[in-house]
This record gives structure tokens, sequence and C-alpha cells, in this order.
């Protein structure tokens, strides 16, 4: 019998695992406010952004994986006649993009502010939670549309009544410049027509691969061509010493056999009538998180901050780098810096 | 009886009377298998029509009344279509589907139909005991983009069984009918794969989708050397893996495009990978080349560069990844 006890106790303790519980808690469903508040602050906002864009010729594209309040708009912007267009990443033109921000008020009450975007356009209103209602905190902000349309678009007075004078100020609609994400902004070069032109003159025609050299030059990679970036600059100049400095492996130290040997190529140098051309290489395969790229042109810049130590201007030097991953017709040392002594000829 | 062994007692009892409240094990509905193979076929041969791309295309679709309806609805949706619910037959995009029965010397003929924009794409199918298989070439009217569409029929050999189908596009035009493109597809024991290693519909309309953006790259316009540059515009991904192009590189597209002008094109270079492809670098292209038809650019104007050899990134660096946007305009 105390068996039968037992075996009951541990059902009753084990299925409570698998009871659903029910309910429309505050929070249930990643929710901040309670599913009734937020349809409508839902139904609030879309009415704005309705008039702003048609739904009948729009579609709004959105991310599967929904949140609560996702799934609120995407069923109200399917019930407004809207197009609807699952997408995996942001793609679109009306991408659908939301935040609710919980803002703590001085008196401990309950405010938020909601955001709904689509595409450039974005609508967001404060509310305050008043515990069984949910009421407007603030004037509705209409951001990306200009101010052309202010004058036709609307409020939907109906969803919340206006208890007293003293908060009709809440009831309009401010429509103000977007805002630009201060996140990332590093991130893109919106180049101007200057810029091109500048990009244009300094890259070699068809270049199949480009990079920085010390002096900030873009540069392509000799393992794509025959021709240095400089053969312009060192036209009618003989190669009067040649040298190579070979570095370690995944190396960019130079040691003092290079530093040696870096100095008695310095030796030679005439400023008024030379150029020293360096050609940095990694023909190979690298462990390096930097890449052959990366070593190449790290090994050519060791060996220009070696020269300018030894006192030689920045100008005479021109530093340049082949790389890849194999080192397939040997025309350049795997890793190693070749340095060329150009003087003039006349 | 020792207390250990009347505890394993009792929770042998608990976990028997457990069982009840597991998670039911989902009934496996045979017809509504079948509809969607033959929806994922539909629909992926729908995909590959230039005019009908899913990146550009927002279906009008009656809220479904029968259970291909339904199958369908969602096998657009997964396409990646936009889906507008209309109460009657409003819509340039207007969808309308049938499925047909006929009595036929050779039996009953069941003949399944998609509809959209004057594109009429039509199959007859057969169902067996082990599934249904496809018992005709694919139709397809009102289009000719037909040539370039590559079916994914090889969804049907995947249930087994012993039965044999041909694969292949009859199109508009039956003159041109090229018999070299008609295989036979043997389905039997060597083929089935079982029920939950088949290919998934999302899979298979993927690979629909990448087939399309394959083919149009024989549209993209590459006559730059006549062109000169204009803008140039450099954008991050954040990663080596995602496609998510964020608010800002969003921002700066959508003012690149305000530039745009008719006979402008967009060259968008994504790959800078040592070995000169990379399938993730081809997908961030298309990403970049679906933001800009969703602004209203002709899928021509934008060419994706062939990788260019400028960078080497170790297997496992995963930083950001740059893709360059160049506008090019004719030189006057």
């Amino acid at each position: 019998m105390k068996e039968l006890y037992l075996a009951l106790g541990l059902l009753v303790l084990l299925s409570a695992g698998c009871a659903s519980t029910s309910g429309n808690r505050l929070g249930d469903d990643n929710r901040l406010t309670d599913p009734l508040s937020e349809q409508l602050i839902v139904s609030d906002l879309m009415h704005v952004m309705s008039q702003l864009l048609p739904p009948r010729s729009n579609t709004v594209q959105f991310r599967s994986e929904q949140s609560a309040l996702a799934t609120t708009v995407t069923s109200d912007l399917r019930e407004r006649g809207y197009g609807l267009q699952k997408v995996t990443a942001d793609q679109g033109a009306n991408y659908l993009s939301h935040e609710v921000i919980a803002l703590t008020e001085a008196d401990g009450g309950r405010q938020y502010r909601y955001t709904l975007a689509i595409g450039n356009l974005s609508v967001e209103r404060h509310y305050v939670d008043l515990g069984r209602e949910i009421y407007p905190g603030s004037p509705l902000v209409v951001r990306g549309a200009g101010t052309t349309l202010a004058s036709d678009i609307a409020l939907n007075t109906e969803l919340f009544e206006v208890a007293n004078d003293d908060r009709a100020y809440l009831f309009r609609i401010e429509f103000r410049e977007r805002d630009v994400p201060a996140v990332a902004v590093p991130r893109i070069t919106l180049i101007t027509n200057e810029l091109v032109a500048d990009i244009a003159s300094n890259t070699v025609k068809a270049p199949n691969s480009v990079a920085l050299n010390s002096a900030n030059r873009e540069i392509t990679n000799l393992y794509f061509t025959n021709e240095s970036n400089f053969s312009s600059a060192t036209r009618g100049y003989k190669t009067i010493r040649r040298d190579v400095v070979v570095f370690d492996n995944d190396s960019m130290r130079l040691g003092p056999n290079g530093k040696r040997k870096v100095l008695t190529f310095s030796k030679q140098f005439r400023a008024d009538t030379d150029f020293i051309q360096l050609l940095g290489c990694s023909n190979g395969y690298t462990d390096l998180p930097i890449g052959n790229e990366g070593l190449a042109l790290g090994r050519s810049k060791r060996v220009v901050d070696e020269f300018l130590s030894l006192g030689i201007d920045k100008g005479s030097l021109l530093d340049e780098g082949c790389w890849a991953p194999d080192n397939l017709d040997g025309r350049f040392p795997r890793r190693g810096v070749v340095m060329e002594l150009k003087r003039s000829a006349t | 009886m020792s207390l250990p062994m009347k505890l394993f007692r009792c929770l042998v009892v608990s976990a028997i009377c457990l069982t009840g409240c597991a998670t039911p094990v989902p009934v496996v509905d045979t017809e509504q298998n079948n509809l969607r193979l033959i929806a994922t076929d539909l629909v992926s041969a729908m995909i590959q029509i230039r005019d009908l791309n899913p990146t550009t295309t927002t279906l009008q679709i009656s809220s479904p009344k029968t259970e291909f309806g339904k199958v369908l609805e969602t096998a657009f949706e997964r396409a990646g279509y936009g889906i507008q619910r209309v109460s009657a037959d409003q819509g340039s995009h207007y969808l309308s589907y049938a499925i047909r029965a006929a009595q036929t010397d050779a039996g009953v003929v069941n003949d399944y139909l998609i509809r959209v924009q004057g594109v009429e794409i039509r199959r007859e199918y057969n169902t067996t005991e082990t599934g249904v298989y496809p018992s005709s070439l694919m139709f397809i009217r009102g289009t000719d983009a037909d040539l370039d569409i590559k079916l994914s029929d090889e969804i049907f050999a995947e249930q087994g069984g012993d039965e044999s189908y041909l694969s292949g596009v009859e199109g508009s035009d039956q003159a041109s009918l090229d018999i070299g493109n008609i295989r036979e597809i043997v389905s039997d024991s060597d083929t089935r794969i079982v029920e939950d290693r088949r290919t998934a519909q999302s899979l298979a309309l993927a690979r629909a989708k990448d087939q399309l953006f394959e083919a149009e790259r024989q549209y993209e316009r590459d006559d730059l050397d006549a062109m000169s540059r204009y803008k140039r515009l450099v954008i991050l991904f954040n990663d080596n893996r995602t496609l998510e192009l964020g608010a800002v590189n969003k921002t700066a597209i959508r003012t690149l495009t305000t530039d745009y002008r008719s006979g402008d094109v967009f060259e968008v270079t994504a790959c800078d990978d040592f070995d000169g492809q990379n399938a993730m670098a081809e997908r961030r292209a298309v990403r970049i080349k679906e933001e800009f038809m969703g602004l209203g650019v002709p899928a021509e104007a934008v060419f994706r560069a062939p990788c260019v050899r400028a960078s080497f990134r170790h297997h496992t660096d995963n930083s950001p990844v740059p893709a360059a946007i160049v506008l090019y305009r004719k030189t006057t």
C-alpha cells in the first residue's frame, strides 16, 4: 500500500511538469504589456502607418522567427490588406522591425516606448500602463515621411478617450527626421564623385586585387601582374643593386641578419638620384589571421621602417606586395622582401 | 523486497502512467504529403520564371478552401513570395489553381495547375500506394523562360516504389520541345530515402531560387567598359556567415539607389576570397541584388562581378566582410 502511495505521489510530482499554464499574465510570451493592450497599441500605430504606406499597393517583409508583438503586427497588417513576405534576413524595401523599451517613471509607474518601422518609415509613441488600461504618454512621432503629408495624416481618436484638456497635447502627431543609426556608421563609406575620381586615377586598369601600402596608397598585388605599381615613377631608372631579405615562416621580425642587410644596402643610396623599391612577399600557406596580404605588406612595411630609422626619406621608398596562398610559378620569394636600388640614368 | 527495488518499481509505474501526457506522435497524412510534393514541384518551376521572381512578386490569394490551396499557400510563402490575402480575384498577380480529374482511356488522370498573370504551370500526377509521381512533362504556358527551368522532381523518387517518370519542361511553343532535356527518372528501392531524411520543401525551393539567380547572370549587363564610375559604396556584413545587412547598410543602399537612372549599372563585388569562389560570398551578392530589386532597380541592372582575389582570409576568420558596389553610368 505504501508503494502505491509512493507511486501516486511520484506520478503527481512528475506529471506537474507536463501540465500547461494558462492566463495572460504580464510578461507571458515575452510581452511587456498584456495582449489586449498591445493590440490597442498596434492598432494606434498602424492606423497612422497605413496612411503613410497604403496597404493594397505595398508588401511588407517580416522575419519568420516572430515575437508575440510581431505576430500581433503581422495579423494587423494582413487584415489591413498588406502583402506579407516572409524573409530569412532583413531583405526588402519594406522590412518590418519593431522595438519596445520599458521606461520606469520617477513615481514607479510603468511606461513603454513602442516603435514600429517599415522600411524607411517609423512610428513611435510612449504608452503608460495604468494597470487596467493603457494610455498614450506622448504624441505619436512619425519619422522618415517628411512633412508634406502632415495635414493628411490623422490619429484614430476612437481608441483612447481624452480624459481632460490637460492631456489633449498627447493627441497629436509630430513629424521628425529619421534617426540615422549611430551604431556601425564607420562600416559604410558613401563615396563622393571626387573620391571616385581619386580612386580611379590611383587604380591600375582592371586590378584583380588591391591593398594599401605603407604610404596608404592603393597598390595591385603583383602576383597577378608583371608590371610594378611604380613602373611609371621608375621609368628611366636603372636597377643598380638587388637584395632579398628573408623572413622566418609567418614572421615579420627582421632580425640581426636582415637589419645588417638593410644597413649595407642603404649605404649605396643617394638621396638626389635614387629610389628604393621594395616588394614584400608572402606566397604559401599561412596560419596567421591577417593572411598572406597582411604578412606581405607587413614585411615590406617593416623594411620601410628600418630604412626610415636609417634616415632615408619616406618619399624615396616605394613599397608594394605580392601575396597568394601558393607559389605556383616561383617568380617571387615565398617569404621575403626584394629590395631594388633604382638610380636615375640621367 | 528491498527499498531500492520498491523505488525502482514505483518509478516504472510512474513512467508508464506518464506516457499519457507525452506529445502525441504526429500522424503522417499521406494525402497532404502528396499535395506538398506536387506543390513543391509546381512552385519550384514558377520560382524560375524571371517575371515571377519571388523577391519582387506579391501574389494575391483568396482564403484557401481546399487542402491543395492551403498547401500551395505554404509553399509560396516558403519560397519567399509576398502573399496578399484578397476577398475576390483582385490584383495583377492573382493566383488561381485547380485540380482536374479526367476519365480517359488510360484511366483517371489528375492534372494540377497554377496560374498567375497569364502564366500557367500544369502537370499530371499519378497516385499509387507508395506515393505520388509525375505522369507527364511540366507544361508551362505564357512565358518564354521555360528553357531555363530546372525541375526538382527527384523529390518524387525519394519515395521509392516501383515507378518511372519523365522529367522535363514542355514550353509554350511545342515545336521548341528539346528532347535532349527530357530524362527518365526511375523510382525504386535504390532511390528511396527514409521519410524524415527526404529533401525538405524549403530546401527544394531554395535550390530553385539559387537556380533562378544563376540563370539570371546571362541577363546582367556587364558592358562596363563603355561606362564610367559614378559612385562607389562599400558595405560591411557583420561576419562571414550572415546575410543581414543591418539598418545602416540598408540606408546606404537606399541612398545610392536614389542616384539610379535608366541605363545605369550597379556592379556588386561581394567575393574577394582567395580561392576565387565562395558560396557564402555568392549569397551575399544575391542578397545585395535582392535589396536593389526590392527598391525597384531592374534585375539586369545589377551585375555580380566575378570573384577578385584581393584578400586571403584564413578559414577561421569571421571578421566583417566587405562588399563593394560601384554605380556605372554611360559616358556621355
